[in-house]
């Protein structure tokens, strides 16, 4: 079956391989790494991290929101149905085609990659929320429900307060996986870095584009220790 | 004395074959400490939260004072009578012991209010009493998933207080503590009964302390009580043979 596979992508087309020896060219072009780009890829990084964060917190928002009415504790169940349905939807949508969906709404620039994260962010987290939500320890809410606490006391008492380091540990995470994601949809013009990797990858300037990468990959590596840290420390 | 809260002639089940509950009667007076004894299974928890409305009984009747507890108003004013405490004291760990005792007092405080955390000053100060009572100033603010157990059981004690209950049902409230703290909890409810004329109802199955503590001893088996006795009135053998049958 895995030889099937292969085959049947073309691994064993001989005529296609032959082009591996472009990546030599390639990398010949992109040695010396181009310095005169640092401040212009460092500006463009800087966008994909606001991106990634605005992202972040208004997809987290919405998720937030979307999860109240698809827990099986604090809906009922054609509500959640409908909501869970919607949060399906959503994630069936990869990210780079609602940074499509955004382009053509809202124009090329850094605005259209936020909405496209914000929707990418609340499809994923809304349903690792409700999930959440809805293994919240059944003794806490009895009790919390037995002093007479209505749904929204019980979610604002017991659900989030007992599930809050869970979506600080989700929202850090999605944080990450948003900077490396936010390089994607520049691809497509919703700005950031990768508007600016397409550009140099059109214009040919490798050189320019090793810069870039190595920047990104930089500040990747720190935003993925810094988080792994923080949630090592305060949410394992 | 006339009962605060009664179980008349209740029966329970999930799935109307295999009955949880059998015919129990139970009628609790105030300031009194009711031990309902059993073993894993026996149908424990079920009445317990069958006394506080979480659970329907299947046949028979909850009476608050006398009165069916079936029409809504009626229920809801003896659920709020009733402070309950679940097997794992039921507390938030992440929030403060201020803020898990202010939780008693949800249904005196308006919606938008109580969402916004703001409380009237005289349910802050109330609680702030309690929590003084109970031994916990010193832990006001700290988040509840730093105290030890006996601490976090203190707080399920005070958060019931708040409630202003004629009741407080414990389920299995002695199990998980040490016999030290066992007692000192214990002491407590003592004290409520004597002062406050809380009634409380304990499911343990720890025999040791019924003799001491219990105004009224029960025995709960396969779902029916199969003993009923004033407290000084049994020994440790008598309740052990009870609770084992045979």
């Amino acid at each position: 079956m895995f030889i099937l596979s292969l085959w049947q992508v073309g691994f064993f087309d001989a005529g296609r391989l032959a082009k591996i020896q472009n990546i030599w060219s390639f990398l010949a072009e992109m040695f010396p790494p181009d310095s005169s780009i640092i401040p212009l890829a460092l500006s463009s990084i800087y966008e994909s991290v606001v991106m990634a964060f605005a992202g972040t917190l208004m997809g987290g928002g919405l998720a937030l929101a979307l999860a109240v009415f698809s827990a099986r504790l604090l809906a009922p169940p054609t509500v959640r149905a409908f909501f869970r349905a919607v949060l399906a939807l959503i994630r069936a949508v990869p990210a780079i085609l609602w940074a499509l969906i955004f382009v053509v709404i809202a124009g090329f620039g850094p605005l259209a990659g936020v909405l496209a994260l914000t929707f990418y962010t609340a499809g994923y987290l809304g349903k690792l929320f409700y999930e959440a939500f809805d293994s919240v320890s059944s003794e806490v809410l009895e009790a919390v429900r037995g002093v007479g606490a209505s749904r929204l006391q019980q979610l604002r008492f017991a659900i989030l307060p007992e599930s809050a380091n869970y979506i600080l540990s989700q929202l850090l995470f999605i944080f990450e996986y948003n900077v490396r994601a936010s390089s994607i949809v520049g691809l497509v013009g919703a700005g950031g870095v990768g508007y600016l990797i397409l550009a140099l990858t059109q214009s040919l300037r490798y050189s320019g584009l090793l810069t870039v990468v190595l920047i990104l990959l930089a500040f990747v590596l720190a935003i993925d220790f810094a988080s792994s840290r923080i949630r090592a420390r305060y949410f394992a | 004395m006339s009962g605060i809260l009664e179980a008349r002639e209740v029966w329970f089940t999930y799935d109307s074959r295999n009955y949880i509950l059998r015919n129990i009667s139970l009628q609790i007076e105030p300031g009194r400490i009711y031990m309902v004894f059993g073993r894993s299974g026996s149908g424990k928890t079920t009445l317990l939260k069958i006394l506080k409305g979480i659970l329907r009984p299947t046949r028979g009747a909850i009476l608050y004072k006398g009165q069916p507890t079936t029409s809504g108003d009626l229920a809801k004013r003896a659920y709020s009578v009733v402070g309950y405490i679940p097997q794992g004291f039921g507390v938030v760990s992440n929030l403060s012991v201020l803020d898990n005792v202010l939780v008693g007092a949800l249904l005196r405080v308006p919606l938008l209010h109580s969402l916004l955390g703001q409380f009237p000053r005289e349910e802050v100060e109330r609680s702030e009493e309690i929590i003084e009572m109970m031994g916990l100033s010193q832990f006001k603010y700290q988040k509840v998933s730093q105290l030890s157990g006996g601490q976090r059981q203190r707080v399920a004690i005070a958060r019931a207080l708040m409630q202003k209950p004629q009741i407080i049902l414990a389920d299995e409230f002695v199990s998980q503590l040490d016999p030290l703290t066992a007692i000192e909890v214990l002491d407590v409810f003592h004290s409520l009964a004597e002062e406050r004329r809380i009634a409380t109802v304990i499911t343990s199955h720890d025999v040791h302390l019924a003799s001491r503590y219990a105004d009224q001893v029960l025995v709960l088996r396969d779902g029916e009580f199969k003993l009923c006795r004033e407290g000084g009135s049994i020994s440790e053998p008598e309740l052990i043979t009870a609770m084992k049958g045979g």
